[in-house]
């Protein structure tokens, strides 16, 4: 079971639960971060499906609960996503 | 004493000689441990020379899940004996070398000298190089810094050369950049330091900025590029008049700029208009993981050359003092400069227990509302630094503002509530930790001058109150007599 790490701005709620959502992770491993479209549980049960996500505040402190992703579908590197062409 | 050092190699290994630097051969690990490590050397040694119970340099050899050659190193100028080495001073009493540094550097500044150009075939940088779709940013240790920060932090030693696209004006300014994948990373570019300024020309042709970043470079070419050398001086030039040498360049593979030949690893690419990504957290030197997290603009690396068993150079920011000491002999510097300019002759020490976050100033001829104007005198001069020091104690000519004692009772006494205290409106930096989030961002927060100096109507016989110290209140015949007793005291 994998953690990756996200951030929030202000409000947890930024993060929708329960339904498809395009966000950026980092490997807790490596710290390299993609996008991916997942679905999050904020109250996770024990689920072999699931990986583990650390939700960080924006000055870095985590909070208290590790939530559940499933990732659905990997969407690339955050720079295939900036849309910048030379 | 090979001064002016050739590489920051050379200067690391005559520091390890005089016991200033310590070379770490068992495994350490670049997420948080070597960070770590580098923070308590900090903290323990707070600035202080070796010989005084100050904490080494430190050169990892062998980092976990890399090659054996591929090193870090951090603390290079966290003491007083190596900021004093490195700008090749001779004295002995190294508290006083705060203040004469301050004059050499001036020199340097008055005075400088262009860099001279060498073959890529004789630049030592260019010895490896991966191009293209072969970049990766991960073949590197780029160190975890601090646990919750917002990525790994390659960028904290170094200068990013961009070039000003309506003259030949090269700018070398120190800016923290992090790691998003293996040929990406964000960073920190404030619209008014100088690297913010020249990016928006390039943003308003909608042209992307040519950049190249120096890593592991000698650390005067780092001293200069992370402190204010004014708009439109080439730290370059400014580096070779502190040499007193000309600072060998050399040209990049995919760009024309030139960076340091004996640079460890250049990072060669484009920042392009409009395009942001998330940048941040990260600890910064003032203590705090204060600047907020962000769409800042995105680095895209085309080429990376480096040398053999490179040295990833880092300073784990965070609470005072750690590498800032050198700046602030620089700041000062270049502060006491402008305000002699301006016809008000004064001592500057840009206080580094304080987060290098005031500068103290003490002035030889105090003159009605001398604090506003020495607060108005640097501020419009040294707008990008102030940006970032913004509080200012301004003490009569008695005060050793090199003593954080001394400073502190010059506040505690001298600083009237009422008339000594004056708060201004002006930019800060995102990084100014006592704003709100809105302030950061906005970067606009109120600044604070607090005024020590003694009245000018005040009667020095009859208002101003005598110092009561042993060299001021006793007669000379009682100190002698004291001082000649001390020891048959028993004291």
């Amino acid at each position: 079971m994998a953690i990756y790490e996200t951030f929030i701005l202000q409000d947890p709620s930024e993060i929708p639960e329960g339904k498809e959502y395009v966000l950026e992770i980092r490997d807790s491993e490596t710290y390299e971060t993609r996008v991916v479209k997942a679905v999050i549980d904020k109250s996770p049960k024990k689920s072999i499906e699931s990986d583990l996500l650390r939700v960080r505040w924006q000055r870095g402190m985590p909070l208290p609960e590790l939530w559940a992703i499933k990732i659905i579908e990997e969407v690339g590197a955050v720079s295939d996503n900036l849309k910048y062409t030379e | 004493m090979p001064f002016p050092y050739v590489d920051e190699r050379v200067f690391m290994e005559e520091c390890e000689k005089e016991g200033m630097l310590v070379t770490v051969k068992k495994e350490v690990d670049w997420n948080l441990e070597v960070g770590a490590i580098a923070r308590r050397l900090a903290e323990l040694g707070i600035g202080r020379a070796v010989r005084e119970g100050g904490r080494p340099a430190v050169l990892f050899e062998n980092i976990r899940g890399f090659p054996k050659g591929f090193r870090m190193a951090a603390q290079i100028l966290g003491g007083i004996d190596r900021v004093a080495k490195v700008f090749g001073y001779k004295g002995e009493d190294l508290n006083k070398a705060k203040s004469d540094l301050q004059q050499v550097i001036r020199d340097g500044l008055n005075n400088p000298i262009k860099p001279i150009r060498v073959d890529r075939k004789d630049a030592p940088c260019k010895q490896n190089k991966m191009e293209g779709d072969d970049v990766n940013l991960y073949k590197f240790p780029a160190p975890m810094l601090h646990d919750g920060d917002g990525g790994r932090y390659m960028v904290t030693r170094a200068v990013v050369a961009t070039r000003d696209p309506d003259s030949d004006w090269v700018n070398w300014g120190t800016y923290r950049a992090m790691l998003i994948d293996k040929k990406t990373l964000s960073g920190l570019i404030v619209p008014g330091q100088h690297i913010g300024k020249i990016y928006r020309k390039y943003e308003e042709r909608n042209e992307p900025m040519p950049f190249a970043i120096a890593i592991g470079i000698d650390s005067i070419s780092f001293l200069a590029g992370a402190t204010g050398v004014p708009y439109g001086v080439s730290e370059a030039d400014v580096v070779g008049g502190m040499r007193k040498k000309p600072l060998p360049v050399v040209k990049c593979e995919t760009n024309d700029l030139e960076i340091p030949a004996y640079s460890e690893i250049v990072i060669e690419g484009i920042v392009p208009p409009g395009l942001r990504a998330w940048e941040g957290p990260y600890g910064e030197y003032t203590g705090y993981r204060a600047s907020p997290r962000d769409r800042r603009p995105v680095y895209i690396v085309k080429a990376i050359t480096y040398r053999n068993d490179p040295i990833l150079t880092f300073v784990s920011t965070g609470v005072p003092v750690d590498e800032t000491l050198g700046n602030a002999i620089i700041n000062s510097a270049m502060a006491a400069e402008v305000l002699e300019r301006a016809g008000i002759p004064a001592r500057v020490w840009e206080q580094v227990d304080s987060g290098a976050c005031m500068f103290v100033i003490a002035v030889k001829r105090p003159t009605p509302n001398i604090a506003t104007m020495i607060k108005n005198t640097l501020t419009s001069q040294m707008g990008l630094i102030t940006n970032y020091t913004f509080k200012f104690l301004i003490v009569n000519d008695d005060v050793d503002i090199y003593d954080s004692n001394k400073v502190l009772w010059a506040i505690g006494t001298r600083v009237h509530p009422r008339r000594g205290i004056i708060i201004s409106d002006e930019v800060c930096g995102p990084l100014t930790p006592y704003a709100s989030l809105d302030e950061r961002l906005k970067m606009n927060a109120p600044h604070v001058t607090f005024d020590a100096t003694w009245p000018l109507d005040w009667h020095p016989s009859i208002a101003v109150p005598p110092v009561a110290s042993f060299k001021s209140i006793y007669p000379q015949e009682i100190q002698d007599k004291v001082l000649e007793n001390w020891k048959e005291y028993g004291l």
